[in-house]
């Protein structure tokens, strides 16, 4: 007998915390519940669930990890809760395609986070993952505010920030 | 068959372009004998312009991290042209990518998961290499992954990559942190691995070093080559006629002169290597 393909119920498990762990509480349930294949069930049951959260936890980990390195201004002010605040983001949050992936979950990590993020860095990182020619963004932070202007020229982002004055 | 004039030749030795050391690459130190490209960090029009800026400086390799190759069905083809845009630019000496999977149709996972050694999977795998192969009109290299999760099988992972390169016409591109990481999440001999491995198909290497945390090694390309990856790249380099070998540092750059000592040390290991060749054997 052939041995089936593992790479898409695989990678539902890793990308899916949730479907994942009920996995590993009820493997048969699971795998019946998404029609899977008495062979693909057969192979999925010889993996070592400890092992398969690991997989996952390391995907989430570098995921986790692209994200800080472009939002580091954020990543910094978070401190010690952006690694539990990126989880919770991740939960729900879909897994982004393509090579801007770690760009757009950037910028949706931003939205997650609403006021908690650096809006300066915020701000740029939705326009330049929006492919937009021109924003104006109202940013504040450090008792002080006013609006970031962002121009897209020649595949380069440029931005200028003026301050209108102290936030409250 | 093995190239004696590979054997006895001092591998290529550079590191992998990555923005932060952008300026020490481009201004040609002598340590640098080559350099490689990751494709993806030049999707787009205008990324395209620094890479012609590399391209006849050194010899390259395109190194792919998103083409899933391991993926049943065609290849993704919008991200096979870009790619090969990135190909047509750098006109590399090889190009590379893994023994992996990254997505499906359903889910993109962004980075690379291992796949079953399974003559269905060898199948997949034969096809979209050679069609890489063909369409770029370059020598392939695949690379081993590093994973902690380990699939159920029909073969063991050597005779996998054996017959893969057999198979596709390509070879190896051997990263030993991969290697030295595996081997101790999964309890092996890194060295009884590597002589499963038919040498002739080792013929680039990756190298960075590991880290580890509470018995749990990862590849997280943030360290310096440690002492016992400069010995596993020796005897790799004493077995096999690799014919370059990548520093791929991804984070926690250090100064350019700890990256150039790197590379220096490397020149002296494979000389080293290379002045007691044991092709086909390994010294223990």
């Amino acid at each position: 007998m052939s041995q089936p393909d593992l790479t898409r119920p695989l990678a539902k498990l890793l990308s899916d915390s949730r479907l994942r762990h009920e996995f590993i509480r009820d493997p048969a349930g699971v795998a019946h519940r998404l029609a899977f294949s008495p062979a693909t069930i057969a192979s999925l049951q010889e993996l070592d669930t400890r092992l398969l959260e690991q997989q996952a936890r390391s995907l989430l980990g570098k995921r986790r990890f692209e994200v800080s390195r472009i939002l580091p201004r954020t990543w910094h002010h978070l401190g010690d809760d952006a690694p539990d605040l990126f989880n919770e983001f991740a939960l729900e949050a879909a897994w982004p395609t393509g090579h801007r992936r770690h760009l757009l979950d950037a910028a949706a990590f931003c939205i997650f986070l609403g006021d908690r993020a650096d809006s300066i860095e915020s701000a740029r990182i939705r326009f330049t993952s929006a492919d937009r020619r021109f924003a104006l963004a109202r940013v504040g932070g450090h008792g002080r505010r006013g609006f970031l202007m962002l121009l897209r020229w020649r595949n380069t982002v440029r931005s200028w920030l003026l301050f209108t004055g102290r936030s409250d | 068959m093995i190239n004696e004039n590979h054997i006895f030749a001092i591998p290529l030795i550079g590191p992998g372009f990555r923005r932060p050391i952008a300026d020490w690459i481009l201004s040609g130190p002598p340590e640098i004998n080559c350099v490689e490209v990751t494709a993806e960090h030049f999707f787009g029009d205008g990324h395209l312009i620094s890479l012609s800026e590399l391209a006849g400086r050194y010899p390259l390799s395109v190194h792919g991290l998103g083409l899933s190759l391991g993926t049943p069905g065609p290849l993704d083809e919008q991200h096979l042209a870009s790619f090969l845009r990135v190909v047509r630019t750098a006109d590399p000496d090889w190009i590379s990518e893994h023994v992996a999977f990254t997505r499906t149709d359903e889910v993109d996972l962004g980075h690379l998961n291992p796949l079953a050694c399974t003559r269905n999977v060898l199948e997949t795998l034969v096809a979209h290499a050679s069609e890489l192969s063909d369409r770029a009109e370059k020598p392939l290299l695949l690379e081993n992954i590093t994973s902690f999760l380990s699939l159920p099988g029909e073969m063991p992972e050597t005779e996998f990559l054996n017959r893969l390169c057999d198979d596709a016409g390509c070879g190896l591109l051997l990263d030993v942190t991969n290697l030295l990481v595996n081997s101790r999440n999964h309890q092996f001999d890194p060295l009884e691995w590597l002589r499963e491995i038919e040498p002739d198909h080792v013929r680039q290497l990756h190298a960075v070093g590991y880290t580890e945390d509470n018995g749990v090694w990862r590849d997280q390309h943030a360290e310096p080559i440690q002492e016992d990856l400069y010995e596993l790249i020796e005897e790799v380099v004493r077995y096999a006629p690799v014919q370059s070998i990548i520093v791929e540092r991804d984070a926690n750059f250090p100064e350019v002169d700890e990256l150039a000592w790197e590379l220096t040390t490397l020149e002296r290991i494979c000389e080293s290597a290379r002045s007691h060749p044991a092709a086909g054997e390994i010294v223990e």
